[in-house]
């Protein structure tokens, strides 16, 4: 679960399948139609991205939208067990 | 290792070199705009002795020549979109800017240019015209007019920004209108118990333009690229 008073944030894949493809920030931001801002906000996880853009990146690599972000909670859930 | 550690590794320490030499360049641009803005005070106090130049226009120009000279520096920038990208990406980039970080990059430097102008002129206005309300009236009309202008660039920034950096603005506002909203009520409240002295809507303006500045820096610093 998130600290107390923080918003959850989702976990993502982004960095990992940008890597797999050899692409840069710019170039995958070039791909999505956002700044490279964004893009290094996402893989920080600094930023949640919108469901729309989420549906770009989901078509862009091919995967299902949950394969590519996770809940916060899922996640520590799956550090736990 | 990971290709994405490898590529995290090769980039980060030129990424940092980069950042530290814009963040210089900032800091300095802050420290001319701060000294540029307190002499041109002194010489307007110098030039007219009767009207003082108060803490309020001193304030106003340095603010001014900060974002004058912030608007000289993302010129620069725009000027060379592999320089640009680099700004945005770390020394990492291999495509240079976009049309539309171009295009965003020139938009803020017209917005802030324009504000720096928009700062300065009133108080020049008041000191050359103050004996001729006709003029005063003129230049009003002028300063509505380059408001306007600079009301437009805004819009456009807002049109050419994704929702990272709409979000980001958004956000600056929220902080700004949340605790400018707090600070004036506690103001307003001393003042109509008349415990303070009352602020005039110029000192407000100056406030909430300071006040802007350091929200946008601390939304900056907490959005900030990392590795």
């Amino acid at each position: 679960m998130p600290e107390k008073g923080k918003l959850p944030q989702m976990k993502n894949k982004l960095r990992v399948l940008r890597a797999e493809r050899q692409w840069s920030q710019g170039e995958l931001s070039q791909r999505l139609g956002v700044s490279r801002q964004a893009i290094n906000a996402i893989e920080t996880e600094k930023h949640d991205p919108s469901l729309d853009l989420a549906f770009k990146m989901a078509a862009l690599f091919e995967m299902t939208i949950e394969q590519i972000f996770e809940p916060e909670r899922n996640a520590s859930q799956g550090e736990k067990q | 290792m990971t290709a994405e550690g490898a590529m995290t590794m090769q980039s980060s320490g030129k990424k940092n070199k980069w950042r530290w030499r814009f963040a210089a360049l900032l800091i300095a641009g802050m420290a001319t705009g701060a000294g540029l803005g307190f002499a041109i005070g002194k010489l307007i106090k110098h030039a007219h002795p009767a009207t003082q130049a108060s803490g309020a226009d001193v304030t106003a120009l340095s603010l001014a020549a900060f974002y004058i000279g912030s608007a000289v520096l993302f010129l620069w920038i725009a000027s060379n979109r592999m320089r640009l990208a680099r700004i945005l990406e770390g020394n990492a980039a291999e495509t240079p800017a976009s049309d539309d970080e171009v295009r965003s990059c020139v938009y803020q430097a017209v917005v802030m240019a324009l504000a720096g102008v928009l700062l300065a002129l009133p108080i020049f206005a008041a000191r050359l015209f103050s004996h001729n309300s006709q003029q005063r009236e003129l230049s009003f009309a002028g300063i509505a007019l380059l408001f306007a202008v600079q009301t437009v660039y805004n819009v456009r920034l807002w049109r050419v920004s994704d929702e990272f950096i709409r979000s980001a603005m958004a956000t600056t506002a929220a902080l700004t209108f949340a605790v400018g909203q707090g600070g004036l009520f506690l103001w307003a409240a001393a003042e109509h118990m008349s415990l303070v002295k009352p602020v005039s809507a110029w000192d407000l303006l100056l406030d909430m333009m300071l006040l802007y500045i350091f929200a946008g820096a601390l939304v900056s610093v907490r959005t900030a690229r990392r590795e």
